[in-house]
């Protein structure tokens, strides 16, 4: 029997198509594998991803979803990557900071068992608690503010208002693109389960779901988001 | 709103290499800021964090240098565990101790060797009736001796507060 001749590309309807739009590239695993090596390259391997993930959704909205060929896509991919980092290093300075500061509040006391310590355990937990759910509803903000990131660039990009308007005014498109990326997120994660070998596949692929709920949230809450 | 057309999403060379560097520096900068903040805050604060609990007269060889201070509490006693080091023999350190545990508010009340370490029993009479010991031991292989204190010190009214063989009740 013949084999069949691969079909066109179909376009990346809605949400649910995030996870498996990169299949229907016939190379994908491929180019996937080596985007996630490039991407391993420090500073200048997360702005290629950034650049990466942004020139999919670019396919995506001229009606070509087709996951684009590994490479160092640096000018596409910095305006994105210099907002992610600069949002990342505030997020990181406050939580570690925070932590820093509690570390050391708790050894500058003598330590007490009791109700002194207990209250020092439970100020700990509670501060967990605290980084946990703030951690998983910053997810509502990255997909509203990598789409205003990268459509108003650097500096106008870092701005967080226009992200935060965004959230109100489409509060379903913004809750169903943070599942989205955050099931990126623990796809882009898993592979480090295979002893960190894994992420060559799931890191990329992860990035190319994120990509997906760029697109189609940019496509649902964007006017003009195909020019 | 106007939308910036996506072919014009496009940075110069310039600001990518310009965005680069600023991230590679900052990035090189946190890193030493964290590993100052670590080793030059952190660390004493967790190392010395029983320090202010010895009391204020208990005498502390001349030029021994702290290397440990730790403090905890329970049942209305505070512990005290602290470590000193000096270039100077044993003998002369055990002599020092001997000689300032017995003077003032302090009373030696036994001297005793154990394994290679001789241990030094003291009590107080001052506020909060501290009491303990002390070993005072050769560090292997250097010249240098090593001096613990091991301390209890009541903490409320109602108790009264004893090391036995390094436990405070």
């Amino acid at each position: 029997m013949a084999l069949q001749q691969p079909a066109a590309p179909a376009t990346v309807s809605g949400y649910g198509d995030c996870i498996t739009w990169p299949f229907r590239s016939s190379e994908w695993i491929g180019r996937v594998v080596l985007q996630s090596l490039i991407a391993l390259i420090p500073f200048v391997g997360s702005m290629a991803l950034a650049g990466w993930v942004l020139t999919a959704t670019d396919s995506m909205h001229a009606g070509d979803p087709t996951v684009p060929p590994p490479g160092f896509y640096l000018r596409r991919g910095a305006r994105l990557y210099f907002v992610a980092f600069v949002w990342g290093l505030i997020a990181s300075v406050v939580l570690y900071g925070t932590m820093f500061a509690f570390f050391g509040l708790f050894f500058q006391q003598t330590t007490a068992p009791g109700p002194a310590i207990l209250f020092a355990f439970g100020g700990w937990f509670a501060f967990i608690l605290l980084i946990g759910v703030t951690t998983h509803a910053a997810f509502l903000f990255i997909v509203p503010g990598a789409v205003e990131a990268d459509e108003r660039g650097a500096l106008s990009g870092l701005n967080p208002i226009p992200a935060v308007a965004d959230v109100f005014r489409h509060p379903k498109d913004s809750l169903i693109a943070a599942l989205i990326a955050y099931l990126a997120w623990i796809i882009a994660g898993l592979g480090a389960s295979l002893c960190y070998v894994g992420i060559l596949l799931t890191f990329g692929y992860g990035a190319l779901v994120f990509a997906g709920a760029l697109y189609v949230y940019e496509r649902n809450t964007k006017v003009s988001a195909a020019q | 709103m106007s939308a910036t057309p996506r072919s014009a999403r496009l940075s110069s060379l310039g600001e990518v290499v310009a965005i680069l560097v600023a991230s590679a520096a900052v990035w090189v900068a946190l890193i030493v800021i964290v590993g100052v903040l670590f080793f030059a805050v952190f660390i004493p604060a967790v190392t010395f964090s029983g320090r202010g609990e010895i009391p204020g007269n208990f005498p502390v060889y001349p030029g021994a240098h702290l290397d440990s201070a730790f403090a905890s509490r329970a049942g209305g006693c505070t512990t005290v565990e602290a470590g000193w080091s000096t270039g100077d023999g044993a003998e002369r350190v055990i002599a020092f101790y001997q000689q300032q545990l017995s003077t003032g508010a302090w009373t030696l009340t036994d001297t005793r060797q154990s394994g290679s370490a001789t241990i030094l029993d003291f009590k107080s009479s001052s506020g909060d009736n501290p009491e303990g010991y002390l070993a005072v031991e050769s560090t292997p292989y250097s010249s240098a001796t090593h001096i613990s204190l091991t301390l209890a010190k009541t903490t409320t009214a109602v108790s009264n507060c004893h090391v036995l063989v390094g436990v405070a009740g």
